[in-house]
C-alpha cells in the first residue's frame, strides 16, 4: 500500500520549529492520522497548533530567563539613552565630520554587539552550555531576523524628510537599538511606539540561540541513541 | 496543594483519556479518546505539550517504542499514568464531586 504524503512544508516546519524531544513521535502520530483523514488542511492545522503549543510551553518553561532578558533590554535601553545624551554632547560635532562619522559607527556597532552578547552570555552561564557553536549560529540567524523586524523603522527612515542628516540616525536605530535615536529629539519627536518592537527585536537573537542550542542537543541525543 | 501543582482542565482531560486508553496509549488513541469525550477536534501537539508538563510533574511516564514503516519509520511514544498521577486524579475527582453536589442549577441536565 502506498502512503499518502503530507504537505512537505508543514512537515519541515514541524521538524524544525517544534522544540523539545517529542518531534519524532509527534510527526509519526500526525502521519498515521493523516493516512486515515486524507486532509491537508487538517495536517496544517495540527502542525500550526503543535508549533504554538510547544513554543508557549518553552516560554512558560523559560519565563525567568525571558523576564531577565526583558528587564535587561529595558535597563540597557535607558542606560544607552543616558549614555548617548552624554555622548552626543561630546561627539555631536565629530559625528557629522567625515572622520567622526566612522568613530560614531564604531561606537554604535560596539553598543549593538554588547547589547546582544550580554543577554546571550547570561543565558549560557545560566544553562552552563557547552554547545556554544550552534548557539552562536542561532545568534547570527537571530540578528538577521532582528534586522528584518526593523524593516518598519527603515520604512520610517525613508519617509522622514530632512535628508540623510536626520535619516542616518534612524537607520542606526533600526539596526542597533533605541540608543541611536537618543540624538533624535533635536530633530523629530522620539517614536516611543518603537519600544515594544525593540524589545522583540533584541529578544529574537537570544530566542533563536536557545532554539538552535536545543536543536543541536536533540540531534546529539538522536545520534547517540542510534549508536 | 499549590496552584502550580494543581491539574488544569485540559491536563485532567488528558489524564482521564490516558486512563481510558490504558496500555499502549500514544498520541493518536489519546487524541481520539479526547475527541470522543469532548466532541471537538483536538490538536495532537497540544496533547503532547500537556503530556510533557504532566511528565515534568511526575504524573505521567513515557517510553519510546520501536519505529514502524506505516509511520514513516518513526517510533511511537507510549505514556502511562504513574501512582502519583492516579492519586492526583482521584483528588481532583473528590474535589469536583464535592463541589458538584447540591447544585440545583445543574440538576436535570439542562443549562
Amino acid at each position: 500500500m502506498t502512503q499518502l504524503k503530507p504537505p512537505a512544508l508543514a512537515s519541515w516546519m514541524l521538524r524544525h520549529l517544534v522544540p523539545g524531544d517529542r518531534t519524532e513521535a509527534l510527526e509519526g502520530d500526525l502521519l498515521e492520522e493523516f493516512q486515515r483523514r486524507h486532509s491537508a488542511s487538517w495536517y496544517w492545522r495540527q502542525v500550526l497548533w503543535a508549533i504554538v503549543a510547544s513554543v508557549a510551553g518553552e516560554l512558560r518553561q523559560h519565563w525567568k530567563l525571558l523576564s531577565l532578558e526583558a528587564v535587561f533590554v529595558l535597563v540597557w535601553t535607558y542606560y544607552s539613552l543616558l549614555f548617548l545624551r552624554f555622548a552626543q554632547q561630546q561627539f555631536w560635532a565629530l559625528a557629522f565630520e567625515p572622520h567622526g562619522r566612522s568613530l560614531w559607527w564604531v561606537l554604535m556597532h560596539c553598543n549593538g554587539i554588547v547589547s546582544l552578547a550580554i543577554p546571550l552570555a547570561i543565558y549560557l552561564a545560566y544553562k552552563r552550555f557547552t554547545n556554544l557553536l550552534p548557539a552562536l549560529w542561532g545568534l547570527c540567524f537571530g540578528i538577521v531576523v532582528a534586522w528584518a523586524l526593523a524593516l518598519p523603522t527603515l520604512a520610517l527612515a525613508l519617509k522622514v524628510g530632512g535628508g540623510w542628516v536626520i535619516r542616518w540616525p534612524i537607520l542606526l536605530h533600526a539596526f542597533f537599538s533605541v540608543e541611536a535615536a537618543g540624538i533624535l529629539p533635536y530633530a523629530v519627536p522620539y517614536p516611543w511606539w518603537l519600544f515594544p518592537a525593540n524589545l522583540l527585536r533584541q529578544s529574537a537573537p537570544l530566542l533563536f540561540a536557545i532554539w538552535a542550542a536545543q536543536l543541536w542537543g536533540k540531534r546529539c541525543q538522536s545520534t547517540s541513541l542510534q549508536n | 496543594m499549590t496552584a502550580r501543582s494543581q491539574l488544569g482542565e485540559f491536563e485532567l482531560i488528558v489524564m482521564l483519556a490516558l486512563l481510558r486508553v490504558g496500555e499502549d496509549a500514544y498520541g493518536v488513541p489519546i487524541a481520539r479518546a479526547i475527541e470522543e469525550g469532548t466532541r471537538r477536534e483536538v490538536a495532537i501537539g497540544s496533547v503532547y505539550a500537556a503530556l510533557e508538563r504532566l511528565e515534568q510533574k511526575g504524573l505521567v511516564a513515557s517510553r519510546l517504542g520501536e519505529p514502524t514503516p506505516e509511520r514513516g519509520g518513526r517510533a511511537k511514544r507510549y505514556f502511562r499514568v504513574t501512582g502519583a498521577g492516579l492519586r492526583r486524579v482521584r483528588a481532583a475527582q473528590r474535589a469536583l464531586v464535592a463541589l458538584w453536589q447540591g447544585l440545583p442549577q445543574l440538576e436535570g441536565g439542562k443549562a
